[in-house]
């Protein structure tokens, strides 16, 4: 009986074999790739908002703070999107005639919500508190970004579970003193922009952070520490925050419960 | 396969026997014999057909356009390509604020009110928890 394949077949298989294995790999490396791409975690994107709302307008120009319109951000797992009289408290005296901002004047005249795009929206099987980080020493632009330069706003992080667990297993290279939470501008410490922290007595009942204060001007105080560096300053704020360690932190239950 | 089903049950004619007929099959019959219906004592092919299909006397291939084989590839491959279904990215999520907020109301903690409800005995007091 003749050959049915000839010598060349035996290259063919081997070929075919190594093009199996390199398919494979493309398409795991692919698929890793399109998971973390801008378009499935909308990293940086600007979603069309029913008004072209600017954080930067209203926090860098008018100096508006957060917890103006985002008031349960201490008190609550969500910070708050203000309802619709909270942009009226100014918008029903300046811009009353602006075009841009008739879908506020009608939700204020119909009582019907304006419908936003939610541009951090974590899956529903995350638990997640602002109210925790922030009493806890992670500031608004540690997670947002500089919102107070964002004309539109848009997420500044992936919010993807490793985005997560890198701060989690390490939560000291970002933490701040409480009182400079709400600071868009707030950077690291270092020795030429030092902060001061002392230590006071413990309260009962308010956060635990109340009972450390810092400064970023000289208080000429001996009671107060002086740190130079963001590595001094977190492994302080860890042990005088309270902050649990990166094993329970990274722990399955603490964001999935 | 349809149509031929059609012909198998549907399209049974009422068998056309007369009582010479009837008399005629049952002439060397003796001792007990029962028939449920017309149809079985003439015992056409039609009926014989119709009676073989719904209640087969041997089991046999399966007798659907797609095969055993088939179906267990249609089902390995969706079973291999289920976890594909993960890999979307959200929908876009609304968000609805109020467009005057309750006074007190901090969204995602309860809101407790004091209250009291009658009852034979006298007015029952009650704390009321509500979540959004």
């Amino acid at each position: 009986m003749a050959q049915i394949f000839d010598r060349s077949s035996n290259a063919l298989a081997r070929a075919s074999l190594v093009l199996t294995g390199l398919i494979v790999i493309g398409l795991g490396v692919t698929l890793d790739a399109l998971q973390r791409s801008p378009w499935v975690t909308r990293q940086g994107q600007r979603p069309d908002q029913p008004v072209p709302f600017s954080h930067k307008h209203h926090v860098q120009g008018l100096g508006l703070q957060c917890q103006y319109c985002h008031v349960t951000v201490e008190k609550s797992s969500y910070a708050g999107i203000p309802p619709t009289k909270t942009c009226m408290n100014c918008h029903a005296q300046i811009w009353t005639n602006a075009q841009l901002l008739e879908p506020v004047r009608e939700s204020w005249a119909t009582g019907k919500s304006i419908p936003w795009i939610k541009v951090h929206d974590l899956p529903d099987y995350v638990y997640f508190s602002h109210e925790i980080h922030v009493n806890k020493g992670v500031g608004c632009a540690s997670c947002h970004g500089r919102v107070d330069q964002m004309p539109l706003m848009y997420a500044e992080n992936t919010l993807q579970m490793e985005w997560c667990l890198n701060c989690h297993r390490n939560p000291a290279k970002n933490l701040r003193p409480t009182s400079e939470i709400y600071n868009n501008s707030w950077e690291k410490p270092a020795v030429e922009r030092p902060v001061w922290c002392a230590l006071g007595d413990e309260k009962t009942g308010v956060p635990t952070a109340q009972s450390v204060s810092c400064t970023t001007q000289e208080p000429g105080l001996t009671s107060y520490k002086k740190f130079t560096s963001q590595d001094e300053l977190g492994s302080f704020l860890v042990d005088h925050y309270k902050i649990r360690t990166p094993n329970e932190l990274s722990s399955c239950e603490v964001c999935h419960r | 396969m349809s149509e031929m089903k059609n012909n198998l049950v549907g399209t049974i004619q009422p068998a056309p026997l007369t009582l010479e007929q009837v008399r005629e099959k049952l002439k060397n019959v003796r001792g007990k014999k029962y028939w449920r219906s017309v149809d079985e004592l003439a015992d056409t092919p039609e009926f014989q057909a119709a009676v073989e299909k719904e209640f087969p006397s041997s089991p046999h291939a399966w007798g659907d356009e797609v095969s055993r084989r088939g179906f267990l590839k249609f089902m390995g491959a969706s079973a291999a390509l289920a976890g594909l279904a993960g890999c979307t990215k959200q929908p876009d999520e609304p968000i609805y604020p109020y467009v005057k907020a309750p006074e007190d109301l901090v969204l995602g903690k309860p809101n407790y009110f004091a209250t009291a409800m009658p009852f034979v005995t006298g007015a029952v007091p009650l704390l009321v928890k509500t979540d959004q």
